[in-house]
């Protein structure tokens, strides 16, 4: 009898500790939450339902959300957050790149010595680029000051210095690095254009002797961007023969491989491409289509075994894919380009509709190199077992080989969290800079779908309207994260 | 374990119970009354005053002190929405959308005791009326205002031997000028730092240059935009041209770099126009604040916006709104009569906190400002003297809400940024307009039953125009329109008073 008295004590004392939370949680989170489910379902307008104005509430149905797909501006803005989020491969590399960097030991003789070097020749260097005329701002030498500064600690203080400093940018605010990256690529007078023009200076001759070929090297870029689909398909038909590749794996692969041929038809405005393209691609599928159809595999396997090479590999293809149209077209603008009083144009940055986007996934990706994800890595190379660099070692593996064989793998688990988190945050994100450094702008190039959410609840007071393109956020989500979890789980655990 | 918890909750219970006693309205025995407004220096004065005000007009206790109490409070535009329509905001708000919260029931009705205590909108600029009032019932009285227009740095033009630029001139004038001037002023430099004005890549610059050629971008009863003009499109091109051939105005990038070390209001176009990167810039009297602040003084004219035949400016106000559930509505008339008293007005005339509300009580003060402040010259006439003639509001449908974005302005940037061209972008301004107001209507069944009746209206104004008769000033709800068929004697004058 004592000990349930003191029993019902105890629970009653812990549920005391636990009730502010708990009613916190029940208050800001959960009622919020659960409202916005029924104002997604209605018609609730500030200016009809409010204090003053108690007007009934109508439910609407699906109305709400019938009504995104008719809104010329929900598309586009979705279309936004997606580029942003081109960046997020980068970013976790990056994180990854940096972590497996710092946990390198920096001290040592031999170590120090190096450094020191490298920090001299940095030093000299800028000051014969100084002395040439070249780059001669005072900003420019306090970067270099700054690099060689950290370098030298670095030597003397090892990985423990270089890991704060690393950390700088996940607990600095957000805001204030936002402002710090709009100084930085202040297109006449930020540093970063500041030491980008004696290089685009350089470059204007080079480019000027190349104007009589832009052509061809556009061509020749486009070519190769097309060999490198046909060189993937191949190997995708390969894998999938050996049963190294189900079903849906394949799939995917081939939406993804297609991906940068079918968007060239918008993006490139030549007339061969109007043919190549799609006789490329219908091979393509053909080929495809004939394999899945019309060939017995020699190995069979389930139907989406080894999606994450779908995922990664023709992923990163879809990117150099990208990458070589926009480099052809850099070509065939070359003489817009060159023909500028002033050589070759430097980029706008943020003050430009097309650099706009490129310009905040940069910022993502020094952000993401010293970020949460970098201390996740960390500790994910801790656990790595010694005993297989060991065995990897005897076996005479290269230092890429005990990477890609050892290290990539044992951190599988480490990489799906920080993907399945980074594409929610993906997803969600875009607010502050959008609010902070570009307002959502040039002509709408930076606006995201959580800055749309934003201006139609707190600015038009439709909440209705904003809570359904809230859950229709959600729902995209739960989606992703779904299929991350089905299918990078299962490429986790491969 | 147990006693931290008990330690922590005493803790926080007395801290509320601290906060509570120590607020505005318990530290005194007489009612609080707050206003949301900026954290500038200046309302602290104006508060002072008001209190003043309350003692010189009777409201005080019996040891003579104000019987009432103002505070500032200086929450933003989205918290004070929230608050408002929450049930919760401040007793009187500084405004910018009346008629949106006169929509929403947030405001109060005072057209009967503003006519009764001296702060009827006859006592303001015919120019703001629209913004203060809804369906011809006055909702709010102003704080201040401007008329946006070329502040001219006088000593630039003389250093490199220019005339002055006139009080009115064309684009082609401007153009011809800022041309001469850019030329000048960057000699010899390998980086253009000198523009002849700041940015015209916005709305406001090229609202007034539209108007001037008789059009605006919505029709007559706001129902519908009608932007999709050859004569919009040909604004956009001109401030295209000025921007990048002609580069007498910097374009984003160049803004961008030189405001990158900018802060506090008006960025660093205040510096620069004082350094003489800028010749002129756009801006109301109340630029004055910061431009007396500086060391380095200079010599000021004032020049209307470059335009065609119909001469206009715009017109804006700040305007005070009695909330709907304020506690103490005798205090807030009593603020109001106050944002009309000759103190009030007297202080924003001798410290150019923008234009005074009500200008005719302060017509003898406005006059000796010249000698009191001989570089300022005649600016502060004219801008007064433009505000009660040539100013018109920005036109504004009532079916659109606060927070519509400005697709004007964003049009401007998407024929900048090479995305539309200039006839494109015109037509998306009328597009996107047209969604907003169809959205609105769809939204509110109240808002798309007025809608219907104004475009009958409209039915009938277009019948008129025609025909070629006059159309009775009654039927027009955009402001553009009044002043430009009175001008053209295309208007029926069959009303003579109520606001507009």
């Amino acid at each position: 009898m004592k000990s349930n008295k003191r029993q019902l004590k105890n629970v009653c004392t812990g549920m005391a500790f636990l009730l502010p939370n708990l009613l916190g949680f029940l208050a800001f989170t959960m009622l919020p939450l659960v409202m916005s489910i029924y104002m997604a379902f209605t018609d609730w307008n500030l200016e009809m339902h409010n204090y003053f104005r108690a007007e009934p509430i109508r439910f609407v149905g699906f109305r709400n959300f019938a009504q995104l797909f008719s809104d010329p501006d929900f598309g586009r803005y979705l279309g936004n957050t997606f580029f942003l989020m081109i960046g997020i491969p980068f970013g976790v590399a990056a994180s990854l790149g940096s972590a497996i960097l710092l946990s390198l030991e920096f001290r040592g003789t031999r170590r120090f010595w190096g450094l020191s070097i490298l920090t001299a020749l940095m030093l000299g260097g800028c000051v014969i680029l100084t002395l040439a005329g070249m780059g001669a701002t005072a900003m420019t030498m306090l970067m270099a000051s700054l690099f060689g500064s950290v370098f030298f600690i670095g030597s003397i203080g090892g990985r423990t210095v270089y890991r704060t400093l690393f950390y700088f940018p996940h607990f600095t605010s957000g805001v204030a690095t936002f402002i710090l990256w709009k100084k930085l690529y202040a297109p006449e007078n930020g540093p970063i254009n500041n030491a980008l023009r004696p290089v685009f200076s350089a470059l204007t001759p080079v480019a000027e002797s190349l104007l009589p070929f832009a052509d061809g090297i556009a061509t020749v870029l486009l070519g190769l961007m097309m060999a490198l689909y046909v060189v993937m398909v191949f190997r995708k038909m390969r894998r999938w023969e050996d049963g190294e590749c189900g079903h849906v794996s394949a799939v995917l692969g081939m939406v993804v491989l297609s991906a940068p041929p079918a968007l060239s038809l918008l993006w490139v405005d030549a007339p061969w491409v109007r043919v190549a393209m799609p006789v490329l691609l219908a091979i393509g599928w053909l080929w495809f289509a004939w394999h899945i159809f019309g060939m017995k595999r020699i190995y069979n396997c389930v139907l989406d075994y080894k999606i994450g090479d779908s995922t990664i590999v023709d992923g990163v293809a879809l990117v150099a894919g990208f990458a070589l149209i926009g480099l052809a077209n850099v070509a065939w603008n070359l003489p817009d380009l060159v023909g500028q009083p002033e050589g070759l144009p430097l980029p706008k940055w943020i003050a430009d509709y097309y650099w706009a986007k490129p310009s905040i996934i940069f910022m993502g990706f020094w952000a993401a190199v010293g970020s949460n994800n970098m201390l996740l890595y960390l500790a994910g190379l801790s656990g790595v077992p010694q005993d297989l660099y060991e065995a990897a070692d005897i076996d005479g593996a290269s230092r890429w080989q005990r990477f890609w064989h050892v290290t990539w793998p044992q951190l599988a688990n480490v990489t799906f969290f920080i993907m399945v988190m980074a594409i929610i945050g993906g997803i969600q994100g875009g607010f502050e800079m959008a609010r902070v450094m570009t307002n959502g702008g040039p002509a709408g190039s930076t606006t995201t779908l959580s800055y749309y959410i934003y201006t139609q609840g707190f600015a038009t007071g439709r909440l209705g309207y904003a809570s359904a393109v809230a859950w229709l956020l959600f729902l995209l989500m739960f989606v992703v994260t779904m299929f991350n979890w089905k299918f990078g789980n299962r490429y986790t655990n491969e | 374990m147990k006693k931290i918890f008990i330690f922590l909750l005493t803790v926080l219970i007395t801290a509320s119970i601290y906060t509570y006693l120590t607020g505005a309205s318990k530290r005194t025995d007489v009612p609080v009354i707050s206003w949301k407004s900026d954290a500038n220096p200046q309302r602290y004065e104006q508060i002072d005053m008001y209190h003043k005000f309350l003692q010189k007009n009777g409201v005080v206790k019996e040891d003579g002190s104000p019987r009432g109490q103002l505070v500032l409070d200086t929450a933003s535009n989205q918290s004070t929405l929230i608050q408002a329509v929450s049930g919760m905001a401040g007793d009187i708000f500084d405004c910018f959308a009346v008629t949106d919260y006169a929509a929403m029931g947030v405001g109060v009705d005072i057209t009967e005791q503003a006519n009764r205590n001296g702060y009827g909108l006859n006592t303001t600029y015919e120019g703001m009326w629209s913004q203060l009032s809804l369906a011809g019932r006055q909702y709010a009285y102003p704080c201040n205002g401007a008329v946006p227009a070329l502040w001219v740095n006088v000593d630039t033009f003389k250093k490199y031997d220019l005339p002055v630029p006139p009080q009115e001139w064309t684009p082609e004038e401007f153009e011809e000028l800022g041309k001469r001037f850019v030329k000048l002023a960057n000699a010899g430099s390998r980086r253009q730092l000198c523009f002849f004005v700041p940015s015209v890549e916005s709305s406001s610059f090229a609202m007034p240059i539209l108007r001037s050629m008789g059009k605006d971008v919505y029709n007559e009863t706001m129902t519908r935009s009608v932007a999709n003009t050859p004569e919009l499109a040909k604004v956009f091109e001109l401030l295209y041209k000025w921007t990048y051939e002609d580069r007498i105005a910097p374009t984003a990038a160049d803004v961008a770099s030189m405001n990158a070390d900018a802060t506090g209001y008006g960025g660093a176009n205040f510096s620069n126009f004082l350094q003489g990167r800028y010749a002129m810039i756009v801006t109301g009297r109340y630029g004055l604040i910061r431009f007396r602040e500086f060391e380095r003084q200079v010599t000021f004219s004032l020049s209307q916006l470059p335009m065609y035949d119909f001469k206009n400016l715009l017109i804006t106000v700040r305007a005070a709104m009695p909330y709907g559930r304020t506690k103490s509505p005798e205090l807030v008339d009593m603020f109001l009569r106050y944002l009309a008293s000759y103190e009030y007005n007297k202080y924003i005339i001798d410290f150019a906190d923008g234009l005074p509300p009500n200008p005719h009580i302060v017509k003898e003060d406005l006059l000796q400002l010249k000698d009191k402040y001989p570089r300022e010259g005649i600016t502060h006439e004219l801008e007064i003297g433009w505000a009660q003639t040539i100013a018109i509001p920005e036109s504004r449908p009532r079916y659109l809400k606060a927070g519509t974005p400005n697709w004007l302005g964003n049009s401007i940037s998407e024929f900048f940024n090479g995305r539309k061209s200039a006839q494109e972008a015109a037509e998306y301004v009328e597009y996107r307009y047209n969604l907003e107001i169809d959205t609105a209507c769809e939204a509110n069944p109240a808002t798309r039953a007025d809608w219907e009746e104004q475009m009958a209206v409209q039915t009938r104004i277009d019948e008129y125009k025609a025909a070629g008769k006059k159309i009775p000033v009654e039927w027009i709800s955009n402001p553009f329109y009044i002043r430009y068929y009175r001008k053209m004697g295309m208007l029926a004058e069959t009303t003579t008073a109520g606001a507009r």
